[in-house]
């Protein structure tokens, strides 16, 4: 680890040189910047990815369960276990995609899951992000330039390899593919996570698209090509669900593909992931996840949530109002790290305030405890320092479901800072998973 | 029981020639418990290929798309449909997303304030006849006053509309009151446009009001599509390549023989 430490320049000197960019929106301006590299992995143990590894796979075949259910019978409705405020008040749910069931029945291709590891070890899931994750190519790409500035150290430590990232995504691609291509669909250069889409292109052999490169006739997408048109039939499309069809969604969207839900409607190509999913991956949904794992597969969650509360239910507004200076809460709208605020950094004013907002809007918002969560060493100008960071997990979903043995982990760059996301400025190291 | 045929064209006419126009379009009738579709045909010119589905809540929505450069597209469906609303009863229960409002139909304090002036009005049984007959005392019908992405509250605002605003404050202050609503377009027995107005789920069955006319919906209203409102089921939502004008000439006609 100390020789990677010793190399922390050079690699962050050969992301910068790949273009290894992050995209973020600071007030109102959109800037580029490089996603500052910390040589030191984390380190997860065989055994813990063990667990890890289980409940991932549980929880995102629950939620792709949830997403079958309730764009279909609506049984978990029906039963009172989710009630219809949060299934369908927010704008995650799409009635467009009601009655679709997307090729091979897979809603959630690519599941982004957060977590965080607690002072005593324990893994809490903080968020399911089941609409288009982004995030495994930096792992990936800071592995191999590790790789190639300290082959020793992966010849001394038994890591498990992760190169396996693009063929996993190339099988859950050929797997769901109703016939023609693979795509990766990409918004443009000026999009976040530019660099991540045209990685994953070479890493699959995919064809990385743009807007106007894909369009719609008879009922199929067709690929523009420089050697003539070619069918697609699987779009791993990198643009939010209200710009993909002026004709199903925002009409004014000029970067989507005209058509194309009138394509996936009739089973004639693969989205992923499935437009709609926003249903699942709400704030507020997240406190049922753990009741689906129970309600769909009959077994009891192996990743708990970090202890919530909806102020939507009496009881939990009445513990929310009473404690909420401990307390973290979060806009069931937002995204991004974007509509957090924690309950001890408000003034008396502000709390009071802001107790009456959850009063008046009690269904905008969850609450949770703020979680003691397990600082990492991070090298910060040749000292070691302790940081919050957190851990996302990649759960991939084809002909089975497997978790990436390894993951992004992100971590803050400021000593008092809880907040990791990659767009609030925050660096990231690789994730090693033991092989014993 | 009613059996009412129609037609329905829309003209669209370009200034100049425009390419790789997609077009998504719900003008054709329901077939549901009380309506029975006994012909539907939807024609375009020039022809294209037709990708026929239906959407989350059961309205018919045809996918078609010209490729080529073109200066003009018509789009015709006609048909006979039997209505029938005696059959009401056996409508299953509603999509639940109709309990909640859509981006058009989200209540704000305005119709939050009407709401709460009304309620006392209200009887349980027939809440329809008060709303609607607010609406339509309150609201002045102009053409114009209002766009395609108006919002319930914003028409309420202005105090003018047309249809479609008459009919998305009725669902917002039905769901207001706890039911599930749903905005409608379609046709009515005459001559001339589209229309729209909203119906309320009560007592295990679809129950209508047109609040622009003021009137019960009955067995001379064909209903083309449903949403939580006018964003979830437009007529046509279409898009182009060209920098040109477009002008729109739309003529229906329904009629009992």
């Amino acid at each position: 680890m100390d020789q990677l430490a010793a190399h922390a320049g050079t690699i962050n000197a050969q992301l910068a040189r790949y273009g290894v960019k992050f995209g973020i929106y600071k007030n109102g301006q959109f800037k580029e910047r490089l996603f500052p590299f910390d040589a030191l992995p984390r380190v997860i143990t065989a055994a813990e990815f063990d667990t890890l590894n289980r409940g991932l796979v549980q929880r995102v075949t629950a939620l792709n369960l949830f997403l079958k259910d309730l764009y279909g019978d609506k049984k978990i409705i029906k039963d009172g276990v989710v009630p219809q405020d949060f299934a369908f008040a927010g704008t995650g749910y799409l009635p467009i995609c009601d009655g679709v069931v997307p090729p091979k029945g897979i809603y959630s291709h690519i599941s982004g899951i957060d977590l965080v590891q607690g002072k005593d070890g324990g893994w809490f899931v903080l968020e399911d992000n089941l609409r288009i994750p982004s995030g495994a190519s930096y792992p990936l790409i800071a592995r191999s330039l590790c790789r190639r500035c300290s082959p020793d150290t992966f010849r001394q430590n038994d890591v498990v390899d992760n190169r396996n990232y693009g063929a996993l995504l190339r099988g859950v691609m050929d797997h769901v593919n109703t016939g023609g291509i693979n795509v990766i669909f990409t918004p443009g250069r000026r999009n976040a996570a530019y660099f991540e889409h045209s990685y994953l292109a070479e890493q699959t052999g995919a064809v990385l698209a743009e807007t106007g490169d894909l369009y719609v006739e008879d009922n199929t997408v067709f690929y523009r090509s420089a050697s003539g048109p070619q069918r697609v039939g699987a779009i791993y499309r990198r643009i939010s669900d209200e710009y993909l069809d002026p004709t199903a969604f925002l009409p004014e969207s000029l970067i989507g593909i005209p058509g194309v839900m009138g394509v996936y409607r009739a089973g004639r190509v693969a989205l992923i992931n499935a437009p709609g999913n926003g249903a699942a991956d709400d704030k507020g949904i997240y406190y049922f996840v753990p009741k689906m794992v129970e309600y769909y597969l009959g077994e009891q969650p192996i990743l708990q949530n970090a202890p919530t509360y909806l102020p939507f239910y009496e009881k939990d507004r009445k513990y929310v109002l009473d404690n909420l200076e401990k307390l973290v809460v979060k806009d069931v709208a937002e995204a991004g790290g974007y509509g957090v605020v924690f309950g001890r950094d408000l003034s008396k004013q502000k709390l009071e305030d802001f107790k009456e907002l959850v009063k008046r809007e009690p269904r905008r918002f969850i609450a949770q405890e703020v979680i003691d969560f397990l600082d990492l060493p991070v090298m910060e100008n040749g000292q070691q320092v302790m940081r919050k960071a957190d851990l996302r997990a990649f759960v991939l979903a084809g002909e089975t479901t497997q978790v990436w043995p390894s993951g992004l982990t992100r971590f803050s760059r400021e000593a008092d800072s809880f907040v990791v996301n990659s767009s609030q400025g925050g660096g990231f190291k690789d994730t090693w998973v033991l092989s014993h | 029981m009613r059996t009412l045929h129609f037609t329905f064209s829309t003209g669209l006419a370009f200034s100049g020639p425009v390419t790789g126009h997609q077009l998504a379009l719900r003008c054709l009738p329901m077939q549901d418990a009380v309506q029975t579709v006994q012909s539907a045909a939807l024609t375009l010119t020039p022809a294209a290929p037709q990708n026929r589905q239906t959407d989350g809540f059961g309205s018919p929505v045809v996918w078609t798309g010209i490729p080529e450069p073109h200066t003009g597209l018509t789009y015709q469906s006609s048909g006979v449909v039997q209505v029938d609303l005696s059959r009401g009863p056996l409508v299953p229960p509603p999509n639940p997303v109709l309990s909640f409002p859509g981006a058009l139909t989200r209540p704000g304090e305005r119709l939050r304030t009407v709401y709460e002036g009304l309620r006392p009005a209200m009887s349980a049984a027939h809440p329809l006849p008060v709303l609607g007959g607010w609406i339509y005392e309150t609201l002045k019908y102009v053409p114009g006053a209002t766009g395609m992405r108006t919002t319930a509250e914003q028409a309420l605002a202005g105090g003018a509309g047309v249809c479609q605003d008459f009919a998305h404050i009725l669902a917002a202050l039905a769901r207001l009151a706890g039911w599930p609503a749903r905005y409608c377009q379609g046709l009515t027995v005459g001559e001339g446009a589209t229309h729209a107005w909203a119906e309320v789920y009560l007592d295990g069955r679809w129950q209508g009001w047109d609040p622009t006319r003021n009137c019960p919906v009955d067995e001379r209203y064909l209903r083309f599509a449903v949403g939580r409102d006018a964003a979830d089921c437009p007529v046509e939502q279409g898009v182009f390549y060209g920098a040109c004008s477009q002008t729109q000439t739309v003529f229906m006609r329904v009629w009992e023989p």
